[in-house]
């Protein structure tokens, strides 16, 4: 098997934003990175069942934006506001800063691997059988509109007393391609029989240089694989 | 209900069973899937079918749920009308690779038994699209906003970021002051 680089990390910087967007100086640097980890820390677990794509951070003096890209903002805000105003408020106390929050709505989270893999973890932690949930994960992703998908599960699949490694995919994902916009993902299921691992790539088609970043310009293709 | 044998299905290998059937799933699912509100009897037409080691369903599946909205919380009437084509077998080694490639999804029965009901309770819970609105949620781009909170869609949040990007920064601003003479580009 070959060594295998993570695809967002691969882009950061050519076809991929940072996700924390701010400059400190030598003395602030850890203090303000190990701050970031913390909030985004919190909002994952304060919110697990928010759907949560990513976080993005970014500071001005005092204070910090928080925005968080999610498919349910209604999970985040709760009814009227209560829970957003509530998680504001333990962000401030968190980190003594005047903290913002955006959330951001995702219009096709279906294109979204984190989403598409958390669907999968959690339909599999509904204990629907792994290949009726992977094949309407990649029913769905690519009727959004993606160019290729993969998705793989590995553990005690359906129980079984062996774990093993199960991979579908359809069209075409090309992981060497810089500029090829593709999302990767891993979640955890948590099931009876211990954790499953779920990953899930997506290409959402090419970035070029001189074309801002888009969801938007989606083809289809064909060919579906799958194998273990 | 709803639940063979293999030894029991092997009398319709030529004369497919016919289904039409109403279910109530609604304790099942809500327990499954505790954002589910409500949900109708859910309405099934369809048969099952063997060719060699095979076991097949084809099956129209009907129903209503109650769910909340992603955005808002608030109450959402789904409709779920879908079919369902799925293989099953006993053991998926006798499979020849052409018939592997033929179907889009074999689910290997570890019992010998097929249970419908399940199958047709995961593919609702897997129907159940990943962003539900309400039809004025789905008209106007209305989000919501407090105190130093905001919901905002994808363009917005691009255009404000960009926004961001092209503004000029107070404190390097101040740099021209170092140079009066200068002129600006």
């Amino acid at each position: 098997m070959g060594q295998k680089i993570n695809p967002i990390g691969f882009r950061v910087g050519v076809i991929r934003d940072w996700d924390s967007k701010w400059y400190a100086n030598k003395k602030d640097f850890s203090k303000f990175l190990l701050e970031d980890l913390k909030i985004r820390k919190f909002i994952e677990k304060r919110l697990a069942s928010a759907s949560i794509s990513r976080i993005e951070i970014e500071r001005a003096a005092k204070k910090i934006n928080v925005s968080i890209h999610t498919a349910k903002p209604g999970m985040v805000i709760g009814k009227g506001g209560s829970e957003v105003e509530k998680l504001r408020k333990e962000l401030n106390t968190l980190t003594g800063k005047n903290i913002h929050i955006n959330i951001v709505e995702i219009k096709k989270p279906d294109l979204d691997a984190k989403l598409v893999g958390e669907s999968i973890a959690r339909q599999l932690e509904a204990r629907i059988a792994f290949r009726r949930a992977q094949r309407q994960a990649n029913q769905r992703t690519r009727r959004a509109g993606a160019k290729g998908i993969k998705t793989q599960i590995s553990g005690r699949l359906n129980g079984a007393d062996m774990s093993r490694t199960e991979w579908h995919t359809e069209g075409t994902v090309p992981l060497h391609t810089l500029r090829a916009d593709i999302d990767y993902a891993w979640v955890e299921a948590a099931t009876t029989y211990g954790n499953l691992g779920v990953k899930t790539w997506i290409y959402r088609g090419e970035v070029l240089p001189d074309k801002p970043k888009s969801n938007n310009n989606r083809n289809n293709n064909s060919g579906v694989k799958g194998g273990n | 209900m709803l639940v063979w044998s293999t030894a029991e299905l092997e009398k319709y290998r030529h004369h497919p069973l016919q289904l039409e059937q109403n279910l109530d799933l609604t304790a099942e699912l809500k327990q499954r899937d505790s954002q589910i509100m409500d949900m109708s009897l859910v309405h099934v037409k369809g048969m099952i079918s063997l060719d060699g080691p095979l076991i097949f369903s084809d099956l129209t599946v009907q129903t209503k749920l109650v769910y909340p909205s992603t955005r808002s919380l608030k109450p959402v009437d789904l409709t779920l009308d879908f079919t369902i084509h799925e293989a099953y077998t006993v053991d998926e080694k006798v499979l020849t690779p052409e018939q592997k490639d033929a179907q889009e999804i074999i689910i290997v029965l570890d019992d010998r038994k097929l249970d419908l009901k399940q199958a047709i309770a995961d593919n609702i819970l897997l129907s159940i699209p990943t962003q539900v609105l309400t039809p004025t949620e789905q008209q106007n781009g209305v989000m919501p906003a407090g105190s130093e909170w905001q919901v905002m869609s994808e363009e917005e949040y691009d255009k404000t970021v960009a926004g961001n990007k092209t503004a000029t920064n107070e404190q390097f601003a101040k740099l021209k002051e170092l140079f009066p003479d200068s002129k600006p580009d």
